[in-house]
């Protein structure tokens, strides 16, 4: 197992009432993130607009 | 198979703007701004969503948190882990599917899985911001794939949007080069880039250790264990199952891994459940019992059928 994996183990998961305990801490904080990333931020506007397409993606710039 | 279905079904789905073909055109309605949960580049003309990665980047350039694109990855990631990756990721899928070709196949050394926390956090993150361009794009093979090959076609077809684009930099050149080179290596090792560059892999792999679906291992209850003659009670180190897992894992040591892509091939030998962590722990769920059973029965029924096959025929004594 490689470190990084042996790492959140060790903080996740010596007993399944901690591996819940940080899946109920996860759904809050990326529920969060969601929310303020949609009201607060140009998001849509950036990728709905303008050039539609990346020119990086498709290699030509 | 029905894993199969699924993964058609997804590509379908994530690049649905049919009437682009036809009209040698490409989305550009709002829906451009939903981040899917796999790699799926927003420049695919079918695309109707957006990359998270090209996403992710772009927020770094505009100097803003990536809560959006966080938010989104995070809330699939605590339900499912990396899920996606097994059974929705048109990239994923097109990896097994040259991997079926039949080229010579080897193993690569297990310390390059952590490439790709280093593609995540040096190309992703500091050179976007320190030069304000999307790197990983520029060299993404994905993004060559599903945007620049389409493109390529869509501008010999006289397409609007293709108009003046010239594919000749050197940067088309290396995407090209990047994904030539990544096909041969596809044919020869299970999905190379998942394992070793993907930075959404990465990402969502965080995820699986507390996700909501887990994966477990009985390995009392494998049935080629069974079969070996260890009678249920130890792993017969046989790895069946690992040679079936697409990422390469050992997957009576490895099951739990932040590479697990949850494609649940290693189920079908009855020493590995999915479950759902609640906190009961628990020894798998009614449905993983059935399955494991189903599988005992059928390596019991193939076992008996392989001795009986090689059953010397008795001497004929008359
Ligand atoms: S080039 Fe790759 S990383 Fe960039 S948006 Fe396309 S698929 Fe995503
Ligand atoms: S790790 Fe593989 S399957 Fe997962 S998002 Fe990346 S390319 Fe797709
Ligand atoms: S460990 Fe099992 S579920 Fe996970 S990727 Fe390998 S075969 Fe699939």
């Amino acid at each position: 197992m490689c470190p990084l994996s042996k790492a959140i183990d060790f903080l996740v998961k010596p007993d399944p009432a901690r591996t819940a305990t940080f899946f109920v801490i996860g759904l809050v904080v990326f529920e969060a993130f969601l929310i303020v990333g949609l009201v607060t931020e140009h998001f849509w506007e950036t990728l709905s607009n303008g050039a539609m397409i990346c020119l990086s993606c498709i290699g030509v710039g | 198979m029905k894993r199969r279905i699924v993964q058609f079904i997804a590509l379908l789905f994530t690049n649905s703007y049919f009437v682009a073909i036809p009209r040698a055109t490409f989305y550009q309605g709002a829906l451009k701004g939903v981040c899917v949960p796999v790699l799926n580049c927003y420049a695919c003309p079918l695309a109707w969503g957006s990359c998270p990665i090209g996403a992710l980047q772009h927020f770094v350039i505009i100097r803003q948190f990536p809560f959006y694109v966080l938010g989104i990855l995070g809330l699939v990631g605590v339900f499912v882990g990396r899920f996606p990756c097994g059974w929705l990721c048109p990239f994923g899928w097109f990896q097994e599917i040259v991997y079926k070709l039949k080229l010579p196949k080897f193993s690569a050394p297990n310390w390059l899985r952590h490439m790709k926390y280093v593609v995540l956090v040096v190309v992703c993150g500091l050179v976007a911001w320190w030069t304000y361009e999307p790197w990983f794009c520029k060299i993404c093979p994905a993004g060559t794939l599903e945007g620049g090959l389409p493109w390529l076609l869509w501008q010999a077809r006289g397409s609007e949007g293709a108009e003046g684009m010239s594919f000749l930099t050197w940067v088309f050149g290396l995407k090209v080069l990047i994904l030539a080179a990544l096909v041969l290596l596809m044919g020869m090792m299970r999905r190379p880039f998942c394992r070793f560059v993907c930075p959404l892999g990465a990402l969502l792999g965080l995820t699986n250790k507390f996700s909501l679906l887990q994966m477990d291992t009985h390995l009392d209850d494998c049935a080629i264990a069974y079969a070996l003659g260890s009678d249920f009670k130890n792993c017969a180190s046989c790895m069946h199952c690992s040679k079936d897992c697409p990422m390469g894992l050992k997957v009576p040591e490895e099951i739990g891994s932040v590479d697990c892509i949850r494609c649940m091939n290693c189920t079908s030998y009855g020493s590995v459940y999915w479950k759902m962590n609640l906190g009961q722990g628990g020894r798998g769920t009614d449905r993983g019992r059935a399955e494991a059973a189903a599988a005992r029965g059928a390596a019991r029924e193939a076992a008996t059928a392989t001795e009986t096959a090689e059953k010397p025929e008795a001497p004929d004594s008359s």
